[in-house]
């Protein structure tokens, strides 16, 4: 029986993982892909997307759960880009620039988005996931209609024809792959791009350095009882605050990174999947909203885009259709993310059942609370 | 204790304005130093009819992949920052000359044998008469789809138009 609860446990603990392992390893051999090919995609698009990923961690340090919001940040980054690709700022000195450029922009969107959460304490999810709505008809009324008329933007290259709006895609050649190829080393069959690594390990050690200080303590304080930490004098608002603008400054590095290693950049929607991909990565390595570490990203990363580069040929191989895949994809990144979220819910709940059980002095065995 | 409270907060508007300066002073190193230029290199008799065009040469800019020209071809190179070498064979007989093209000149005609003559003006802005058509624009900002971002169609004449995109 006690074998039996724990595995029971362990399943409903970690069974968003489970699952992806299992239709990942279910998918590959259909699939026809080679190993080579799919370690070769994996370590490409860990460069790519674990920054973004990274992103997510503080916020749902600070108890807020997935900051959906950070699409807010990923704008500030594409405006960057705009304006380098504007000034024909090639290289890394282009990423530099974009990121210099979009900072800024990103720490005010940052704070308003700050603000707003803090208005809406318990709802920050639905709040944040809105509020990118709201502040992406802004960035698409700025993008097509006041860059170019109010806004100093001269390069036909990116210029719509009318003379004022960017074009839905823009080629971003003069800075594609820069960042990877700034230091890229051939080990066997393999091209690692070592630079965006180093990107990613100096975030990663910024977090765990960050974690330890002050407002890291507080942070985590803040994220475990917000009444506890007010209690103890930490100024509760301030510290989600900070957590929500440097999530969303990442966000801004993050979708830099991100849009140089795709080398094209759909202008008015690059933004739209951000969260929901970063989210669904960090839920499939094993996080809560509650709760995630640096493993959970990586692991995340690993197993979503695992599936997603061997669904689209499992699913031709299967089914013969190629789509089939692609829409298994969009149904796994939704489904992951509604479910880590049904999942975390119920587990509350039991949870909450379980401490009412063990008032009533009928103490419940432990099992499915959430950490 | 006023005038310590007033003291710390010009000093701290001071530090405010000093790191806003510095941060817009990088931001202006980055440019000047990440600006791409291309450089139309024509070997074409020069407009007065003094110099002749190189029947056979071959120019290489900032160390790049040299560049063979006929008489009459025009061919083109980019480059990043302002100053640039050209390694200029004619002959097998190598001349190195140095150009500046200004901050400003997106696009700048060298005229190889000005360069060689090192007769001024061999650097002069080029500005192309016809602008790439315009991508298409209908569903701009019209798409909250979960799915990888699909590149517009390039129009006819536009430049091609990089390969689609991996899935994020």
């Amino acid at each position: 029986m006690s074998d039996k609860m724990t595995f029971g446990r362990f399943f409903r603990e970690n069974a968003v993982l489970i699952i992806f392992i299992i239709i990942t390893l279910l998918a590959i051999k259909p699939s026809g892909l080679s190993l080579v090919y799919i370690i070769q995609e994996l370590i490409t698009r860990l460069g790519r997307n674990s920054f973004l990923v990274l992103a997510l961690l503080l916020p749902i340090y600070a108890g807020m759960g997935l900051n959906f919001a950070m699409a807010l940040g990923a704008m500030a980054g594409e405006i960057g880009l705009i304006f380098t690709i504007n000034y024909n700022i090639t290289g890394v000195n282009g990423l530099i620039f974009a990121t210099l450029a979009g900072l800024p922009l990103s720490v005010l969107l940052g704070w308003i988005c700050g603000v707003v959460l803090n208005k809406a304490k318990g709802r920050e999810m639905v709040t944040g996931f809105i509020l990118a709505f709201f502040i992406n008809g802004i960035y698409q009324f700025v993008v097509l209609y006041v860059m170019g008329s109010v806004i100093p933007v001269k390069s036909p290259a990116i210029l719509l024809s009318r003379g004022y709006g960017i074009r839905n895609t823009l080629n971003l050649d003069a800075v594609r792959q820069s960042l990877d190829n700034l230091l890229m080393v051939h080990v066997g069959p393999f091209n690692l791009p070592i630079a965006p690594f180093l990107v990613i390990a100096a975030l990663c050690l910024f977090i765990i350095w960050f974690k330890k200080t002050k407002l890291g303590q507080d942070m985590r304080a803040v994220g475990q009882d917000m009444l506890v930490a007010d209690s103890s004098g930490i100024p509760v608002n301030k510290t989600r605050n900070i957590a929500i603008v440097i999530s969303t400054v990442l966000a801004c590095i993050g979708q830099v990174i991100f849009l140089q290693n795709m080398g094209n950049m759909a202008t008015y929607n690059a933004h739209d999947q951000t969260s929901f991909f970063a989210a669904a990565s960090i839920l499939v390595g094993g996080a809560s909203v509650k709760r995630a570490s640096i493993t959970n990203v990586f692991i995340g990363v690993i197993l979503l885009h695992a599936l997603f580069v061997v669904t689209p040929n499992a699913g031709q191989k299967i089914f013969g259709q190629a789509q089939i895949g692609e829409y298994f994809r969009q149904f796994i990144g939704y489904g992951i993310i509604a479910l880590s979220l049904v999942l975390y819910a119920w587990r509350s709940r039991q949870e909450a059942a379980r401490q009412r059980e063990g008032l009533r002095g009928n103490a419940a065995p432990a099992e499915g609370g959430a950490k | 204790m006023s005038g310590n409270g007033t003291s710390n907060k010009g000093r701290r508007l001071l530090v405010r304005i000093a790191l806003s300066a510095a941060y817009v002073g990088f931001m202006a190193v980055v440019f000047y130093f990440g600006k791409g230029h291309t450089i139309l290199l024509d070997n074409k008799d020069s407009e007065d009819g003094t110099l002749k065009a190189y029947e056979e040469v071959s120019v290489s800019v900032d160390g790049q992949e040299a560049i063979d020209f006929m008489s009459g071809d025009r061919d083109m190179a980019k480059v990043r920052a302002q100053s640039h070498t050209l390694r200029i064979t004619v002959n097998g007989q190598v001349t190195e000359k140095k150009i500046t093209v200004p901050v400003g000149m997106e696009m700048a005609l060298v005229s190889i044998p000005r360069l060689a003559a090192g007769r001024e003006p061999f650097v002069t802005p080029f500005v192309p008469k016809d602008q790439p058509a315009p991508a298409d624009e209908s569903n701009s900002g019209n798409s909250n789809e979960f799915s990888a971002p699909a590149p517009a169609a390039p129009a006819p004449g536009a430049p091609a138009a990089p390969a689609a995109p991996p899935a994020p």
